[in-house]
């Protein structure tokens, strides 16, 4: 071959793959927006697209591409969204870089980001009061309706006017979260005794094949059937001992922590009369550091004695990579531990591997925050938990940037409202309807995955519920065939999920008292100056820094709750904590979260 | 010939560098890209330094962020947790540069002792293949093997009677820097030997059978002939060694360390990224403090050991 040919070949090699590249990547980059005549194109920033194993792109979600087929605002334009996800495990690293190179999409998927306030302070988003005033009838309708959920999304500056800068995700109730202490009951029904008469207790499953049918007479010493306190958990840590004693299972332990020994949002810390290991806010609104004062350290104190027992994981604060929801989760899967903080799908008797190991017949379930009602003084016993993960009626939602201000944002903005209507909230939440599967018959997702009649229809009692498909469905298919990544109305009270009683009750322990102290991410410091913002994060990551490194210590017992607290203390002192204390009381006083 | 040799050489250093670029167009082009690169990624970014003097703020930019002096040196250096990544990057950083520097030349004059190339080359070759797995497998295979129940572990336990524990979780001081220094050993030992090796190559077998005929041993001829040989590269790598101990390596750290034990694994790469990109708010300032300072005390350590080398030997990088 010649030069001249070898030349002429690896041209048209170039040529090709360029072209290649171009279709490929034009095609994933117009996947969406299949609306008849789209006139504007609006990039999307999503946090996480769905499960790859559904579709390549988020923009071919059937929602989304049914919802565009029409023209939005006043003059019924066609829109086309292209979403933009970063690889999965790069979230944070995509979005700092986004924002650093001011490489700015249109719509940013407000998961991450600073408050929506200050995210217009530093002019990665815009306003949106006029938007929401000419476009959003439904959105602003909703607002107003709930003050929790109007406080949470309206900031209403000095003078008394109203400004909208995100555009928030509204909850139509309280919804279950996914995630909490959980115990295994059946461990209490084989190895415990009622604490009042003495007699064994009974109980098993109704239906061999149904890993919710639980029923057993199981009597806590608090007189209820729910661990209710301290001295409840500490009861069934001597039952999980017997019973791991019992099985042979050696050199395990009750219950893990998470490594650094407390969590960020509270949880078990708030137990104890106070709130987070930072700032929170006590009944009286009073803001507090919680890093020194008497509920932490009675905190640390019960997690040393139980660690001295024996009862609580002594590799704790080397699970470095697990997260707090799934520490030593191969022990826990392996049925080897009695109590851990764990997701809904460890409920009932998912966990049971019927191959005759430990987790033979078990049975989880949900545990509340306990009371404290042995451990410090008076002021930290009794009193029930403030800082408990939970959902409010607001989240996150969207921001729109500077990038999108010279588009068509009364079309956007009126598309967008629509998922705040009962119609939309239907299509966000849940999917199609079968009227509206019928309706669009250009797409076959739903047929394709086994779905021929919507994704749910009405009950006899006038809730929507899910079809049989997707309540089963152990993937993802559930958020794949709604729109749950638009901000709208997420409807939970008017949808019946169809959980089994005793699991609805697990959730429910998890529900059981409100966050009322825990205010990081709420209208109070999402009404905070960009200033104000900083001033308080760089204390607060000298302070986090110094406890992540320290705190496990107290735990463990190389450090003493003598001299080594106070060392603790004056060195928190000495970050300035208190200097931010005053200013967050600046802002509960002004801009109350509930 | 030789004596047209001599003027060729003396017109070529009074040539100026017009004429030698008309001359060697196309070897200069050919640096082009080089230069671009260097100038692009290496030479254009040494401006975000100015972040180090700065209260910096992504929205501000470089240009606008307020200036604020030696402020963040100032932070760095009264917080004790940054004097304590400098103990432990300047004490791994001895470690690399002493031990993990020598594993490779001892291995590579251990292999110039082989006779039988089929297994030298088979040596060679299983040496290599730790360079290539990714450092999370290799921290993931170290963690594994010294965690309570690990292989390692159970080994040191039940054979010399050490106590069983998670060896990355102990935080008394030598523990941690003598692991990390043989797990840099037993990746880098057979990658860093190829220089060697290749250097002993060159050295002329006529001298070996020299010694071999006045009767001296292998042992000796690899102290008499080859080490002085290869003297001049164990030189230029020591001193690129020195220059680069305090920032190679320890993105491994970062996936081996745990708040338990920052007291002997925090180093100054680590707190940098801690501060740059941890958990809480990111101060990119005090991170960009850190680097520089960080480079500061590499280029003194690059020059000073080039110079030392110099002088005791008469052997220089520059």
């Amino acid at each position: 071959m010649s030069l001249r040919v070898k030349w002429i070949a690896l041209m048209c090699a170039v040529v090709v793959m360029l072209v290649g590249m171009q279709l490929y990547y034009g095609n994933l980059g117009n996947a969406g927006g299949q609306s008849a005549s789209p006139e504007t194109t609006f990039d999307w920033w999503i946090y996480s697209g769905t499960s790859s194993e559904y579709y390549g792109n988020y923009s071919e979600n059937p929602a989304i591409q049914y919802t565009l087929r029409r023209g939005w605002g006043p003059e019924e334009k066609g829109i086309a969204l292209n979403f933009l996800q970063p690889p999965p495990g790069s979230e944070a690293d995509n979005y700092s870089t986004m924002l650093a190179s001011g490489d700015l999409p249109d719509i940013i998927d407000a998961v991450i980001c600073d408050p929506p306030q200050v995210m217009v302070e530093k002019g990665y988003a815009i306003e949106l009061t006029d938007y929401v005033e000419a476009y959003m009838p439904n959105y602003k309708a909703l607002v107003h309706s709930n003050n929790e959920i109007y406080m949470n999304t309206v900031v209403v500056d000095d003078a008394g006017t109203e400004h909208y800068y995100n555009l928030a995700t509204v909850y139509e109730g309280y919804d279950t979260v996914f995630q909490g202490f959980m115990y295994r009951r059946d461990w209490i029904v084989k190895y415990g005794q009622n604490p009042v008469t003495g007699a064994p207790f009974t109980g098993g499953y109704t239906d061999p094949d149904d890993v919710d049918s639980w029923v057993d007479d199981v009597v806590f010493p608090s007189g209820g059937t729910d661990p209710i306190y301290i001295s409840d958990w500490e009861w069934m840590f001597e039952i999980f001992t017997r019973a791991q004693a019992d099985l042979g299972i050696a050199g395990k332990y009750c219950m893990s922590l998470y490594y650094p020994g407390f969590t960020w949002s509270g949880g078990l810390l708030s137990c104890f009369g106070g709130g987070v290991n930072v700032w929170y806010q006590d009944a009286e609104n009073k803001v507090h550091f919680g890093g020194y004062e008497d509920p932490f350290k009675t905190y640390l104190e019960c997690m040393h004695a139980w660690y001295q027992k024996g009862w609580l994981d002594h590799d704790f604060n080397q699970r470095t990579s697990d997260a707090f929801y799934q520490i030593d989760s191969t022990s826990v899967r392996q049925g080897m531990i009695g109590m851990w903080n764990g997701q809904q799908s460890e409920l009932g008797g998912r966990l049971d591997m019927h191959d005759g190991g430990y987790t033979e017949g078990i049975f989880v379930a949900g545990a509340p925050y306990p009371i404290n009602d042995i451990y410090g003084p008076e002021s930290c016993r009794n009193v029930e938990p403030n800082c408990v993960m939970g959902k409010g009626l607001t989240s996150g939602g969207i921001l729109i940037t500077p990038k999108a201000a010279d588009k068509d944002l009364a079309a956007l903005c009126s598309y967008i409202d629509y998922f705040y209507t009962t119609e939309g909230a239907l299509i966000r939440t849940l999917g199609l309807s079968a009227e509206q599967q019928a309706d669009f018959t250009e797409n076959t997702f739903y047929a394709d995955h086994g779905l021929h009649s919507g994704a749910y229809h009405i009950g006899e009692d006038g809730r929507y519920r899910k079809d049989d498909v997707l309540v089963h469905d152990s993937g993802q298919l559930n958020t794949a065939v709604g729109f749950n990544k638009a901000p709208g109305l997420q409807l939970v009270d008017s949808v019946d999920l169809g959980y089994a009683a005793t699991y609805q009750a697990s959730l429910d322990t998890w529900m059981r008292y409100p966050n009322t102290g825990f205010f990081q991410g709420s209208r109070t410091t999402n009404a905070m100056t960009q200033q104000d913002t900083k001033t308080a994060q760089d204390i607060h990551s000298k302070a986090l820094e110094y406890m992540t490194k320290n705190c496990a210590n107290f735990i463990t017992g190389k450090s003493n709750f003598g001299k080594d607290w106070d060392k603790w203390c004056t060195v928190l002192k000495k970050y300035k904590v208190d200097s931010i204390t005053e200013l967050y009381q600046y802002y509960v006083d002004h801009y109350p979260f509930r | 010939m030789a004596k047209k040799n001599a003027y060729d050489l003396a017109a070529s250093s009074r040539r100026s560098w017009k004429t030698e670029l008309r001359r060697d167009w196309v070897v200069y082009l050919l640096f082009v890209p080089i230069i671009v690169y260097e100038v692009v990624l290496h030479y254009l970014p040494m401006f975000g330094i100015v972040m180090a003097f700065q209260d910096y703020n992504v929205t501000d930019g470089y240009f606008h962020s307020p200036w604020v002096g030696f402020k963040h040196f100032i932070d760095l250096f009264s917080g004790e947790d940054f004097l304590q990544a400098i103990r432990n990057t300047v004490v791994i950083g001895v470690l690399r540069a002493t031990i993990g520097f020598v594993a490779p030349i001892i291995f590579a004059l251990m292999l110039s002792l082989i006779n039988s190339k089929k297994f030298k080359r088979t040596a060679q070759t299983m040496s290599y293949m730790p360079n290539f797995v990714a450092a999370v497998i290799v921290c993931s295979l170290f963690t594994q093997f010294l965690a309570k129940d690990g292989p390692l572990t159970l080994f040191l336990t039940k054979v010399f009677g050490a106590e069983n524990q998670n060896w990355f979780a102990n935080d008394k001081p030598p523990v941690f820097w003598i692991i990390y220094t043989l797990m840099g050993i037993w990746q880098g030992v057979g990658w860093g030997s190829i220089m060697y090796v290749a250097a002993i190559s060159q050295v002329s077998g006529d001298l070996h059978e020299a010694a071999a005929l006045d009767g001296a041993t292998r042992l000796q001829r690899m102290f008499k002939i080859t080490l002085p040989n290869i003297m001049p590269m164990i030189l230029m790598m020591f001193v690129i060694n020195v220059g680069t101990a305090l920032a190679a390596g320890y993105d491994n750290i970062l996936l081996l360390y745990m708040p338990s034990t920052y007291s002997v694994s925090d180093t100054v790469y680590t707190y940098t990224y801690r501060q740059a990109f941890g958990g809480g708010a990111s101060n990119y300032s005090l991170s960009a403090a850190s680097g520089l300072f960080k480079s500061v005390v590499s280029t003194i350590l690059l020059v000073g050991s080039n110079a030392l080398s110099r002088k005791a030997a008469g052997s220089s990088l520059f």
